[in-house]
């Protein structure tokens, strides 16, 4: 019972999250990788608001209920059916009649298992991907590795030819997975002084600023 | 063949009883500090997926699945604490490896821990372990049991190293108050003392007294060592998770320690973790809602036995720790009651000197066993007088 009721709770907000994507097609910024994910995201965010209506996954919501609950700006309704009621009720409202909605969103895209990206990917389609890293060294057995490169370059494949994909080429994975796209893409990698999140947020704005012309 | 090593270690008084009450048929137990729940079944189908696609059947990196440890850190960093995922945190086994890792760390032979007694039964031989000596500091009943931190600058000697609490405390499920414990770190820096605070009941707060921990000071980073397990939040007892997170320098060190001891926290809780953090945050107030129902009957009970014990009403966790009014030894009242009543409970001196004279009852029991127990007792002591 539990298991129908959280399948149609998926359904619907994947449905209210299409549904708003499409009226309002905003730009969509992914991104994915192991870990960093949310400093990376934070960062990209920080940088963009000085311009645009920015709005990122509130806290990780990065999965196939988090994700849609963070395009729709809602809370999750936890355990509560009651409270899940409500959150699709406003999602239909947001769906439907929402007149305001941001102009750009960075969204984090969270894939442990084989195929989560895959679903995610059937919610959204980031125009720009960033990838922070694969690699969980030495000690990470094949199967584990095998599948985060596999969910990452469903992202990096799914980026259209008029993206841009940003990969870290210190992780010898990623810099791998150049030749999959068919997007253009930029490298970055450590600088002295400067964490990842912050290069990849330097380096994203300026292209981003040359692609956008602003 | 000789174990001069271990002969000063005991078996905490904790497990003794819970032996003991293994070899008595139809004993109930009010004994056991674990929460009767089962494991939330969002973590339970998390971990099958992980199984399914072969996720766990190999070692993780020493310090923890990356993605777990990211997870911690952002679920720090709404409780107000800023740790690096990379470098800060360890995934451990359980608390407890995680305090005895540091434990070993920190301690050279004869150095002195100072804790608050009564507290946790296994901290003192943890410390033993380690080659330290554990210092007991009496907390004071008549004021609730709260620390005084006037008290461990007392105790402090040239050889102390550390001071080691459970907040809030078992058995007493007294939380300690920030101004108290900024006092306590005004001590630690003044002395340069590593505070290690093991936080596992920080979930379960029943009076809304807003709970602090020195590692929410920034400028307490080198100083302090947070300890936190899923056993007790998440009912997540058998899969032996938790993590521990200090500063770089700290980290790398007992990371040294953590290695060699278990090589890594078993990799199947650790997926059982990231879904507890994820998934399983409203489990917490279901339980919570549960063990204050469950603390208000155990309550109405002891009342019934006013004539043989006193209590203070336990604002956290799951315990309540009576005064055996007018009675032998707690140890001897504790096994007495099992063997006669057939109820097991934990006599008070397994926490320290100043825990003689009461006895730890858990209310993580179900309230059908809490109130088997008490009819029991009722009987008990009916007859005993």
């Amino acid at each position: 019972m539990k298991n129908i009721l959280k399948r149609i709770i998926t359904w619907k907000l994947k449905l209210l999250t299409k549904i708003t994507l499409w009226r309002h097609k905003p730009e969509i910024i992914g991104v994915v990788g192991s870990t960093e994910k949310t400093e990376t995201k934070e960062e990209i965010k920080k940088v963009l608001s000085k311009k645009f209506n920015v709005r990122a996954n509130p806290r990780s919501y990065n999965t196939e209920i988090g994700l849609p609950l963070a395009v729709l700006y809602l809370p999750s309704g936890e355990s509560s059916l009651w409270r899940w009621f409500k959150v699709l009720w406003k999602g239909l409202g947001i769906a439907l009649l929402s007149r305001k909605f941001p102009k750009i969103l960075v969204l984090e895209l969270g894939a442990i298992f084989p195929g989560d990206m895959d679903y995610l990917l059937t919610i959204v389609n980031p125009k720009y991907l960033v990838a922070t890293n694969v690699s969980l060294g030495f000690e990470a057995s094949p199967e584990e590795l095998q599948v985060r490169t596999n969910e990452i370059k469903k992202a990096i494949k799914s980026v259209p030819k008029d993206g841009i994909i940003f990969l870290n080429i210190d992780d010898p994975w990623l810099e791998e997975m150049k030749k999959e796209a068919q997007a253009k893409v930029v490298t970055f990698k450590k600088e002295k002084g400067k964490d990842y999140p912050q290069i990849v947020a330097e380096t994203f704005a300026k292209e981003f600023k040359i692609q956008n012309g602003y | 063949m000789g174990f001069s090593k271990t002969q000063n270690i005991n078996l905490s008084v904790i497990k003794e009883m819970e032996l003991l009450a293994s070899r008595v048929p139809g004993a109930v137990s009010l004994a056991q500090g674990i929460p009767s729940f089962e494991t939330p079944d969002s973590i339970k189908n998390f971990v099958k997926r992980a199984m399914d696609y072969n996720l766990v059947s190999k070692y993780s990196l020493c310090t923890g699945l990356p993605e777990l440890r990211e997870v911690i850190s952002e679920k720090l960093k709404e409780e107000g604490m800023d740790y690096d995922f990379d470098g800060e945190i360890i995934v451990t086994a359980g608390a407890i490896e995680g305090i005895t890792a540091s434990l070993l760390t920190i301690l050279e032979p004869g150095n002195e821990v100072l804790l608050p007694s009564p507290t946790y039964a296994t901290y003192p031989e943890a410390i033993k372990i380690a080659g330290g000596i554990p210092v007991f500091i009496p907390l004071n009943e008549d004021s609730g049991w709260k620390i005084s931190p006037e008290a461990f600058r007392e105790k402090v000697t040239l050889h102390t190293k550390a001071i080691l609490f459970c907040n809030p405390n078992n058995p007493t499920s007294t939380i300690y108050r920030k101004e108290e414990l900024e006092k306590i770190e005004n001590l630690a820096k003044e002395y340069n003392l590593f505070i290690i605070t093991d936080e596992v009941y920080k979930d379960f707060i029943y009076n809304n007294t807003d709970f602090y921990s020195p590692a929410q000071n920034p400028e307490m980073k080198d100083k302090v060592i947070r300890v936190f397990s899923f056993s007790k939040a998440y009912a997540m007892t058998g899969w032996r998770v938790g993590f521990i997170h200090s500063s770089y320098e700290n980290i790398k060190e007992i990371l040294k320690v953590h290695d060699a001891v278990v090589t890594c926290a078993p990799v199947i809780s650790q997926y059982a973790a990231i879904a507890a953090f994820e998934m399983a945050n409203s489990d917490i107030l279901k339980f919570k809602e549960k063990f204050l129902r469950r603390r208000n009957i155990i309550m109405k009970r002891l009342d019934n036995l006013g004539d043989i014990f006193s209590y203070q009403v336990p604002n956290s966790a799951y315990f309540v720790f009576p005064t055996i009014k007018n009675h032998k030894s707690s140890r001897e009242l504790a096994e007495d009651i099992l063997y006669k009543a057939k109820v097991a409970t934990v006599p008070g001196i397994a926490f320290g000197p100043t825990g003689e004279g009461h006895l730890r009852m858990s209310f993580g029991a179900t309230p059908e066993i809490i109130n088997e127990a008490f009819d029991r007792l009722d009987k008990y002591f009916k007859e005993s007088k």
